[in-house]
């Protein structure tokens, strides 16, 4: 129970003694109590547990869509989704796959068919048996044109997959994905894919419950109608107000300490969650924006309640390579705005800290990561190479427009990026914000777009190049749309996704970093990362750097005594 | 009356049509499309998917009639970023509370806004006129959504009183900061128009009569004087009572209020065309009932006007 005046008593207005009496005088002794008790002990001095009614933690988050493994493709859905469901296999941080709904697993000679072998005896959380072929049916769901899931092309590198989403074959049957048997399930690569026990790992892989699905259709995802096979259970969902998980009494493995999590959900926890949990209505932030984060490190108890985290991902500057009007055509301009570019400053200063300086382009705890960037020599070597360029000291430099969908981040950085290039090599950039569709709008129309280079960032789905080089930077693929082809580039990285032996993989990729952030098609800037606070009694909460990562992180969660 | 009420009904069916025509060629002209996705851009083959899914692949003019047909059937069509929901399920679920804190912020605007009006007539051109009239220019230029952030700032997070946001219904403490932050503008309009009128009034022979005849002052102004005076107000009020329902977008999204006007701006930023025509049209709706509801309330508070 909270009193109007304990703001008085805690700014010292008034005495304790009289916080007392005016506490005694309106609410219950018992209530007093209890209150006293928790401004005499702000700290949980001994880590004793909380007793299962009281293991809650309340957590912001954005209204989810839904939590459809098929169709799930952003932060809100993917952090509870995956609690909600197992996929068949997870990674550590080390790169280590952790069995969960397959207890084992292999893969063929040819590296191209995979096996999984489920656990027995495991239920959904309406206790059905979950079964090979509830994998089968979801996984050929997604591809099912009629669903139009984001993200079919995530199951292209299975046999058949593209055909079939495109229309080209009416039936899901020569999909090669089979359930051998109850427990046993085989999907047949079109060609060698080393990254595919990733690709499995993440929310789109993880199972729907058939009879859910084609009872209640679209509306299965609602609470009481959906099932799921994950360590939590869906238990309410009020729309734009609350969700609550509840620990699944039917999960097969270890039960977790928590028993509930509830959702706080607005529509900008960005900025509504931080005087929430000043007041105490939540246990974690969400990311603390720049605006707020000098005040917070600087307040005595939040100062000391907020933890930074790694999120793997990278923010850059593309640049149009084959436009020859812009001088971004020529690598050595490219590379002497990487090189006038200081990273440190962008981070600690611009953006107080909260991202980390990006020197390379793959971001730390993904293979093909490299410490120390090829090009180097600051400043002096920038302006070499701007002349180099026939632009001595900056004379006759064209200028280009660097445009960006409007997030405070990249506004900062953009302004830092034009005076810090002004300061250094005496060129001019012009600087235009977009509106995010606006210029999402621009970037899909290819041929026309309006900037010469543009920030923009991408964050991993699951820790692996082929979420990096592969679908961003191959030539075919061509993500960005800054059209850089380099044929050794594109050489090393296809023999990285197919190689199986973990050593020559990873000198692949570094290989074709260094050709990467020597030719510098995007200039890299900073690392994606995030801070947040949390409350003293949360113990084993961290978030993950990557979203499919998330598996597990409230199943760690512990709540205090407090 | 009645053939009053119906050429007003007639009238109002070519101006939904005209809104809606705008507000389509509006959703439609305004850059990038609900796929448009600034995180994760999709493969050309999903899109494709997604357009054939929700008729974007056909012509414009056949998605406007298409649409509109539904619309006319009682379909509002799917939401293209909420897909589990109807844009029908969303504003079922969700204008009521609009509407709710709306009537929760009309009545806190009255219920502020009349006695401030009144006092600074009453007490004309004293120290307590011109701080009335203060509040009236604070609700005037501060808008409501810094009004919430202040509100909360100082209540919720500084003192701890109250929530900092959330939605429990009426009864509940959480209702009061966006309550005050959508009234108070429209508590401080309603005061300025009171404080113009009333003087008027109290200035007609009448009251010169009242109170020649001995009456007290407070009596004199309550019975006599207030009740003339909130014809024009009871105007103003009408068309304030749209303003709050449609408003207050930005203080839902700030006090965690899952009311509609939220949904307008997830709805925009998202390109959620349906869901943006829908809104269009209940907004619409809204303030031509409003209107004519105050053009019928003239006949019954003045005598002198009639409808035909």
């Amino acid at each position: 129970m909270r009193f109007p005046w304990e703001a008085y008593y805690r700014s010292g207005l008034i005495s304790r003694r009289q916080f007392l009496k005016l506490s005694a005088m309106i609410g219950s002794t018992a209530a007093v109590g209890a209150s006293a008790a928790s401004f005499a002990r702000p700290e949980p001095a001994a880590a004793a547990l909380a007793a299962p009614a009281k293991q809650v933690l309340r957590y912001p988050d954005q209204e989810p869509l839904h939590f459809d493994p098929a169709t799930m493709e952003a932060r809100p859905e993917i952090l509870i989704g995956m609690a909600l469901f197992d996929p068949l296999i997870t990674f550590d941080g080390n790169g280590n796959i952790i069995p969960l709904a397959a207890r084992s697993w292999s893969v063929s000679a040819d590296g191209l068919t995979y096996t999984f072998h489920l656990r027995p005896g495991m239920q959904w959380s309406d206790g059905h048996p979950v079964t090979a072929s509830d994998y089968e049916y979801s996984w050929k769901r997604v591809l099912d044109p009629a669903v139009a899931s984001d993200y079919a092309s995530a199951f292209y590198p299975i046999k058949g997959a593209l055909d079939y989403n495109k229309g080209k074959t009416k039936t899901a049957d020569n999909v090669a994905v089979k359930a051998v048997n109850t427990l046993t399930l085989q999907a047949t690569m079109a060609a060698p894919a080393a990254y595919f026990p990733r690709l499995v790992s993440t929310w789109n892989f993880m199972p729907v419950p058939r009879w859910q699905v084609e009872k209640y259709d679209k509306k299965w995802v609602e609470a009481g109608n959906h099932v799921g096979n994950g360590m939590f259970k869906l238990q309410s969902w009020e729309h734009d107000k609350e969700l609550t998980i509840v620990a699944n009494p039917r999960y097969w493995g270890p039960k977790p300490t928590l028993q509930k999590v509830v959702f706080t959900l607005t529509d900008d926890p960005f900025r509504t969650s931080l005087p929430a949990y000043e007041n105490n209505e939540l246990d974690v932030t969400d990311q603390i924006q720049p605006a707020d984060i000098v005040r917070v490190r600087g307040d005595a108890t939040l100062g000391k309640q907020t933890h930074k985290y790694r999120w793997s991902g990278t923010a850059m500057m593309f640049c149009d390579t084959t436009n020859t009007k812009s001088p971004l055509s020529n690598p050595k301009v490219r590379q002497a705005l990487y090189l006038a570019t200081d990273h440190t400053r962008i981070a600690s200063q611009v953006l107080r800290g909260i991202y980390d300086p990006a020197l390379t382009i793959t971001p730390p705890g993904t293979i093909g990561y490299l410490a120390n960037p090829p090009l180097t020599g600051g400043v002096a070597h920038a302006r070499q190479l701007l002349s180099e360029a026939g632009y001595p000291d900056g004379k006759g430099f064209p200028g280009f427009k660097i445009s960006w969908p409007k997030l405070v981040t990249f506004d900062l950085v953009a302004q830092a990026l034009q005076q810090m290039w002004q300061d250094t090599l005496k060129i001019n950039v012009t600087l235009q914000r977009m509106e995010a569709k606006e210029f999402q709008a621009a970037f899909n129309s290819y041929a026309t777009q309006p900037y010469e280079a543009y920030i923009n960032r991408w964050g991993s789905d699951y820790e692996d190049p082929a979420n990096w080089a592969n679908i961003l930077f191959d030539s075919e693929q061509d993500f960005f749309h800054t059209k850089w082809r380099n044929a050794a580039y594109d050489t090393a990285v296809r023999a990285g996704s197919a190689e199986g032996n973990a050593a020559k993989r990873k000198q692949l990729y570094e290989s074709a970093e260094k050709i990467l952030n020597t030719e510098l098609p995007a200039i890299p800037i900073f690392h994606l990362g995030v801070i947040i606070a949390i409350k003293p009694w949360v113990q084993g909460f961290a978030l993950p750097p990557a979203a499919a990562a998330w598996y597990g992180t409230f199943g760690r969660v512990k709540i205090l005594d407090h | 009356m009645g053939a009053y009420l119906a050429r007003r009904l007639l009238l109002a069916v070519p101006t939904m049509v005209i809104v809606y025509t705008l507000a389509f060629l509006l959703v439609h002209a305004t850059p990038g499309g609900p796929w448009d996705n600034a995180e994760k851009p999709l493969a050309p083959q999903v899109i494709a998917n997604l357009k054939a899914k929700y008729h974007l692949d056909a012509p414009l003019w056949t998605q406007y009639v298409l649409y509109l047909d539904n619309a006319v059937h009682g379909s509002l069509g799917p939401s293209y970023v909420n897909t589990s929901q109807d844009v029908s399920e969303i504003i079922a679920e969700f204008f009521p509370v609009s509407m709710q804190l709306g009537a929760a912020a009309m009545l806190f605007a009255i219920a502020v806004g009349i006695p401030l009006g009144t006092l600074a007539a009453v007490y004309r051109n004293t120290p307590v006129d011109y701080a009335a009239m203060g509040a009236v220019v604070l609700g005037i230029s501060i808008p409501n959504y810094v009004m919430a952030t202040l509100l909360v700032t100082v209540f919720a997070v500084a003192l701890h009183w109250v929530p900092t946001g959330g939605w429990r219904g009426l009864l509940d403490i959480r209702v009061l900061i966006p309550m005050v932050a959508i009234g108070f503008r429209p508590a401080t309009i309603l005061a300025r128009y009171l404080r113009t009128s009333l003087l008027e009034v109290l200035h007609q022979d009448y009251i010169r009569t009242a109170r020649a005849k001995g009456l007290a002052g407070s009596r004199v102004i309550l019975r006599h004087g207030l009740r003339n005076a909130l014809t024009p107000v009871a105007t103003v009020s009408g068309i304030l009572v749209a303003d709050v329902i449609t408003g207050s977008f930005f203080v839902e999204t700030i006090t965690r209020v899952p009311g509609i006007g939220r949904y307008f701006v997830t709805a925009t930023t998202g390109r959620d065309y349906p869901v943006l025509l829908a809104l269009a049209l209940l907004f619409a709706l809204i303030i031509i009932t409003m209107n004519i509801l105050v053009d019928l309330s003239y006949a019954a508070l003045d005598p002198q006007v009639r409808y035909g």
